[in-house]
């Protein structure tokens, strides 16, 4: 222990050479800018993370917008679809009234109507198509009636 | 020290010089015996404040902020030795005591014993004794510093004193 002590003596009796009284200033200007490069650094990255955050938010709002259009559009298409093609299935039940009796109109009427239905649920596209083979039907019908009108004429005559 | 470690976790300048201050000739040593160049030794200890800088949010999870900090001068002078990869040469009493000014003869031969003594010492005796002894950290804290167990740092202690123990008597006879 004693021995312990005089090696602790003697090593402590040494005095350590310090570093040069120049590289304090140096070391700790090096430092200082070094914080203040961080510090600055991280301002910059608070800014850039706003900027893209307001970016995020427009393209957010444009994509919704345009969303929605769209929707909106196909909404309305559709609705306006179904006017003609009511208007259509209307035409054609007149001509059947017209032609048979109100009974048999009916039961044309509920069975387009029925059909257009389906169609509305599965595909848009598919109103044009029962549209144009509603009319097809309507025009064939009425060329029908109109050519039976025609020979009892002559037939009369 | 805790609060110190807060404050040098929130970046603070003045923190960081009160560490300098606390640490820096202690530091400047331990890398003159580690790296046997006091123009390395200046070198490292700017990289190593630098390298604190850089990293000082990590000051908020440590206990000690001058073992932290020796344990980055650590990691610094082991880069810089790998870089230099130069032969290692002994280590001179001029680099590692003042001795400008001092007239007593015998303080001159103290100081040449133990400059003589830390050269015949292996890297890690002569690590734990430097830190022991001029930088003055407990077993505990060389332990984190070098990341060895605080039982293997006492017994290379030992050891190392053992041996200085033998150069000593042999001196005196």
């Amino acid at each position: 222990m004693e021995d312990d002590l005089d090696i602790e003596r003697v090593f402590t009796a040494a005095t350590p050479r310090k570093p040069s009284a120049k590289l304090r200033p140096l070391i700790l200007d090096a430092l200082a800018a070094e914080l203040e490069a961080r510090r600055s650094t991280r301002q910059h990255g608070w800014q850039a993370w706003l900027l893209r955050a307001v970016a995020a938010l427009l393209l957010f709002s444009a994509a919704t917008f345009l969303g929605v259009d769209w929707l909106e559009t196909r909404r309305m298409a559709r609705w306006d679809e179904g006017t003609v093609v009511r208007s259509a299935v209307s035409q054609v039940t007149d001509l059947v009234a017209s032609i048979s009796d109100e009974n048999a109109a009916r039961a044309v009427e509920q069975s387009l109507l029925l059909q257009l239905r389906s169609h509305e649920r599965s595909n848009v596209a598919a109103f044009d198509k029962e549209i144009e083979s509603i009319q097809r039907w309507a025009k064939e019908v009425t060329n029908l009636h109109r050519n039976q009108h025609d020979e009892t004429a002559q037939k009369r005559i | 020290m805790r609060d110190l470690a807060a404050r040098l976790a929130r970046g603070e300048t003045a923190a960081f010089a009160e560490l300098y201050d606390a640490c820096a000739n202690q530091m400047h040593h331990y890398l003159v015996v580690r790296l046997r160049s006091r123009d390395a030794a200046d070198e490292v200890l700017q990289e190593t404040f630098l390298r604190l800088a850089r990293s000082h949010r990590r000051f908020a999870s440590v206990e000690s902020p001058v073992a932290y900090a020796f344990t980055v001068a650590r990691n610094e002078a082991n880069r810089s030795h790998e870089r230099r990869r130069r032969a290692p040469h002994p280590l001179s009493t001029a680099d590692l005591f003042e001795l400008a000014g001092a007239d007593d003869v015998a303080l001159h031969e103290a100081c040449e014993w133990v400059a003589q003594s830390l050269n015949r010492l292996t890297d890690e005796q002569r690590e734990v004794i430097e830190l022991k002894f001029y930088s003055g950290l407990t077993f505990r804290e060389i332990a984190a510093v070098t990341g060895a167990a605080q039982g293997t740092i006492a017994t290379r202690y030992r050891a190392a004193i053992g041996k200085l123990r033998g150069f000593l008597a042999r001196e005196w006879s």
